[in-house]
């Protein structure tokens, strides 16, 4: 597993590379350690991380200006920062945790637990970033249909028929997308909201109808799930 | 209590109590114009003698050019005589020795004890009792008799009737007024004064205070010369003093609104005032018409005020139609008389207001200055700076404790100095450097670099503004670069001419010669290099900017530049605009 540290001040990045090994106590870990942002962002061009531990000066624009940026990559990011006010804007814009300074070990155990076990975030996620060109375009969850897995990578659907390409992946999206998506195919997720209604077809085939008509498939082994959240909603 | 509240008070005693309750019992009367002849005859004295072919006595005034007998005359109307004022007095001011003649009967004279009219010692103020049988309904017939000296003036001070309980002393309204008048100026000569002693930059504080002190001197004088017997002579001497004064406020009154309102051509203002009262001075002086025609440059002043939206421009419109109408309700007959008293409560007003603005402008100082402290004590005890602190502070305890302890106290001596300065508006440039000290000892645990703080050529007891080389240092910190072994701070003091000069010197030690424009291109702050405190250029920068006008005013600069291996920084304080 390929962990990134990016924090300015020695002492504080020292404290991360004794914790985080011992949170993920037995696993073949490689910790990495950068100063300044902008020799991590070249770094993550060039190689694959799975998680991101990112200090940030998130009083000002410019801090989440680069938070726009860094979540959109295909990794995790767990916020550690000493401006614990500013979490809950941070989850708006899709981390996976936010680890107050001065860093707990239980704390930070607790963020890579979560990592590890694949919870879905029950923080209101309401916009997804993801680069295009040069530029971070947000996309407000709520305008997002479904989204469709595509190797590596995974295609958003929005209300005005875009499509757009994610570097996350279908399950790092989940994890991180609010309660109303909805995993009901390995290589789909639906915005329940979205959803008109729920078809059972001869020979266990399930589908659900969008608001638009459209159509998409629903896993045998999660038609009950969807049926129940319908039904609620 | 507050002055203008003061003086409104004994303004409305003066005008109009004491004459109120006054006039409540006064005869109702009219003195005619007074009419004069040269030499002495007998029947000049008696009530048929008709003084037509007199001639009228101009101003009230008359020069004599030799030793000459002069007679003047006027006729009295009297309105309801005898009955409801059996005592009527008349009040006479006059610059000469004089005998006086009541429809034909001599009522008195003015003389200083028991000495014939030729020795010519006489009082300037008179009371004469006209009993009710003398009282004539309709006409009635005044002569006055006098000598005069060679090259005497004989001046009309004033002929009034007043009623009187059996006394024969001046109307308590005539003589009471000059008394509250003398009263008022000396309280506003000490209140100017103490004014000009707060403040000594008020040089205008000083200059009411001077002539006020001459009013106080001549309503004093007034007041003594209506209740005293004083020489004729002496008074007359004291009317060209008054005359003097009089004129001058045909000066000073456009003057003072040409300061109050800010009018560029005030030297325009003062030549055409000064041209005015050369014009005609006497007319200034004693005709009515005149007096008010010399408030025009006044007025236009006001005009142009009200115009420009000046504030306090109605208050003193409001004043100078007061001045104008008691001036054309002849209930005052000099400019001199009442006029000052008006002017001056307008004057108050106006001072005291803006007292009053200067009182809000400490107040608003004050409240900059609590601001800048606690945007100091913001700066230092944010939450993020005290958590990443923490941070470190855990982490230090649980590898090296004893080093985590010294953390510890490195911490507790940033706020322990924090504490101690940061309401004060200039500190000892010793404790400014412990501060900054403290804060390199907490960096370089957080850091783990080495930091060092070098003071060179300082006067440790010299005094500036809390926290400016502390944000200076704090700011370098948070711009080094990472990758260099050593962050140096050299504090240095230069003496000016008219000052001193603080270099701040901020150096990278063993920074390879490649990476030097790096450094440089780093400040100000780009976007990835990663800043906890949220110091950038900008909030620092407008710190020391306000802690340097707060106390210099305009007297300082900063600077800043790139140097061989880092970065400078340069604050110059220029003499006189300390604030001791």
């Amino acid at each position: 597993m390929n962990i990134l540290i990016v924090e300015d001040e020695a002492r504080a990045a020292r404290r991360l590379q004794k914790l985080i090994p011992q949170a993920l106590k037995g696993r073949d870990i490689q910790v990495t350690h950068i100063e300044t942002l902008g020799a991590a962002i070249t770094l993550m061009d060039r190689r694959r991380f799975d998680l991101l531990f990112l200090d940030l000066n998130l009083n000002g624009k410019n801090g989440f200006d680069l938070l726009r940026e860094i979540v959109s990559y295909p990794f995790h990011t767990i916020i550690v920062s000493a401006y614990a006010e500013k979490a809950l804007e941070a989850f708006e814009y899709g981390v996976l945790d936010f680890v107050p300074k001065p860093v707990l070990a239980e704390r930070l155990e607790k963020a890579i637990q979560r990592f590890l076990n694949q919870d879905r975030n029950d923080n209101e996620v309401k916009y997804l970033s993801l680069r295009k060109g040069g530029n971070i375009e947000l996309l407000p969850t709520a305008k997002i249909k479904y989204i469709h897995a595509a190797g590596h990578y995974s295609e958003i659907f929005l209300e005005n028929h875009h499509c757009k390409l994610h570097d996350k992946s279908l399950e790092r999206l989940l994890m991180l997308l609010p309660a109303q998506f909805e995993r009901i195919h390995k290589s789909y997720i639906v915005n329940i909201d979205y959803v008109k209604e729920f078809h059972a077809a001869s020979g266990s085939r399930y589908s659900v109808e969008l608001s638009n008509g459209e159509t998409l498939p629903v896993g045998r082994s999660r038609y009950k799930t969807i049926k129940e959240k319908l039904a609620l909603g | 209590m507050n002055i203008s509240k003061l003086i409104f008070l004994l303004f409305f005693l003066c005008y109009f109590t004491f004459p109120a309750n006054a006039r409540e019992s006064q005869p109702v009367y009219q003195v005619l114009p007074l009419k004069y002849r040269e030499g002495d005859k007998a029947t000049w004295k008696s009530a048929g003698y008709t003084n037509k072919y007199w001639k009228f006595l101009l101003n009230d005034t008359w020069h004599a050019s030799e030793e000459q007998h002069l007679w003047l005359r006027s006729d009295v109307i009297l309105d309801a005589p005898g009955d409801s004022f059996p005592d009527a007095i008349l009040f006479l001011q006059i610059t000469a020795a004089c005998e006086v003649y009541w429809n034909g009967e001599l009522l008195g004279n003015n003389f200083i004890g028991d000495v014939p009219l030729d020795s010519l010692q006489a009082r300037y103020a008179k009371s004469f009792l006209i009993p009710a049988e003398k009282q004539n309904a309709g006409m009635n017939q005044l002569a006055i008799r006098t000598l005069l000296a060679p090259e005497q003036t004989l001046r009309i001070g004033g002929i009034e009737l007043a009623s009187s309980t059996a006394t024969l002393h001046p109307p308590v309204s005539k003589t009471i007024f000059p008394m509250i008048l003398f009263f008022i100026h000396g309280i506003l000569v000490v209140y100017y004064l103490r004014a000009f002693l707060k403040h000594r930059s008020s040089r205008h504080h000083l200059f009411w205070s001077a002539m006020l002190f001459l009013l106080t001197v001549q309503s004093g004088y007034s007041a003594a010369l209506l209740n005293f017997d004083i020489h004729y002579e002496k008074v007359l001497s004291f009317n060209l003093i008054q005359d003097y004064l009089t004129l001058a406020l045909y000066w000073i009154i456009p003057l003072f609104f040409a300061y109050e309102f800010e009018f560029r051509f005030k030297r325009t203002v003062l030549v055409v005032s000064i041209l005015l009262t050369i014009w005609n001075h006497e007319a200034l002086l004693y005709d009515r018409i005149y007096q008010i025609a010399g408030m025009i440059p006044s007025l236009l002043l006001i005009a142009w005020a009200i115009y420009r939206q000046k504030e306090s421009a109605l208050h003193a419109l409001f004043g100078m139609l007061c001045l104008i109408a008691l001036l054309f309700s002849g209930f005052i007959n000099s400019l001199l008389d009442v006029s000052f008293l008006i002017f001056i409560l307008f004057a108050s007003i106006t001072i005291s207001r803006r007292l009053g603005v200067k009182s809000k402008d400490h107040e608003q100082s004050m409240l900059r200055s609590s601001r800048l402290e606690t945007e100091m004590l913001r700066k230092l005890i944010q939450p993020h700076y005290i958590m990443n602190s923490l941070n470190a502070v855990i982490d230090w305890l649980e590898d090296e404790p004893e080093k985590g302890v010294e953390f510890i106290h490195a911490l507790s001596d940033e706020f322990r100095i924090l504490s101690r300065i940061s309401h004060e508006k200039l500190v000892p440039v010793e404790d400014e450097i412990k501060m900054c000290q403290a804060h390199l000892r907490i960096m370089a645990f957080r850091k783990e670099q080495p930091y060092s703080f070098r003071a060179v050529d300082i006067d440790y007891l010299k005094s500036v503004p809390p926290g400016i080389f502390h944000t200076i240092i704090e700011n370098g910190v948070t711009h080094s670069p990472h990758f260099v072994d050593r962050t140096d701070f050299i504090l240095k003091e230069e003496s000016l001419s008219n000052g001193v000069r603080y270099r701040i010197i901020n150096q990278q030690a063993d920074l390879p010669e490649s990476l030097r424009a790096t450094v440089m291109e780093r400040r100000p702050m780009r976007s990835d290099v990663m800043v906890e405190e949220p110091l950038d250029e900008g909030t620092g920068l407008k710190y020391i900017r306000a802690r340097l006008t707060e106390s210099y005013g305009e007297n300082w600069q900063i600077n800043g530049q790139a140097v061989v291996g880092g970065w400078e920084t340069v604050i110059e304080i220029y003499n006189n605009g300390a604030e001791e």
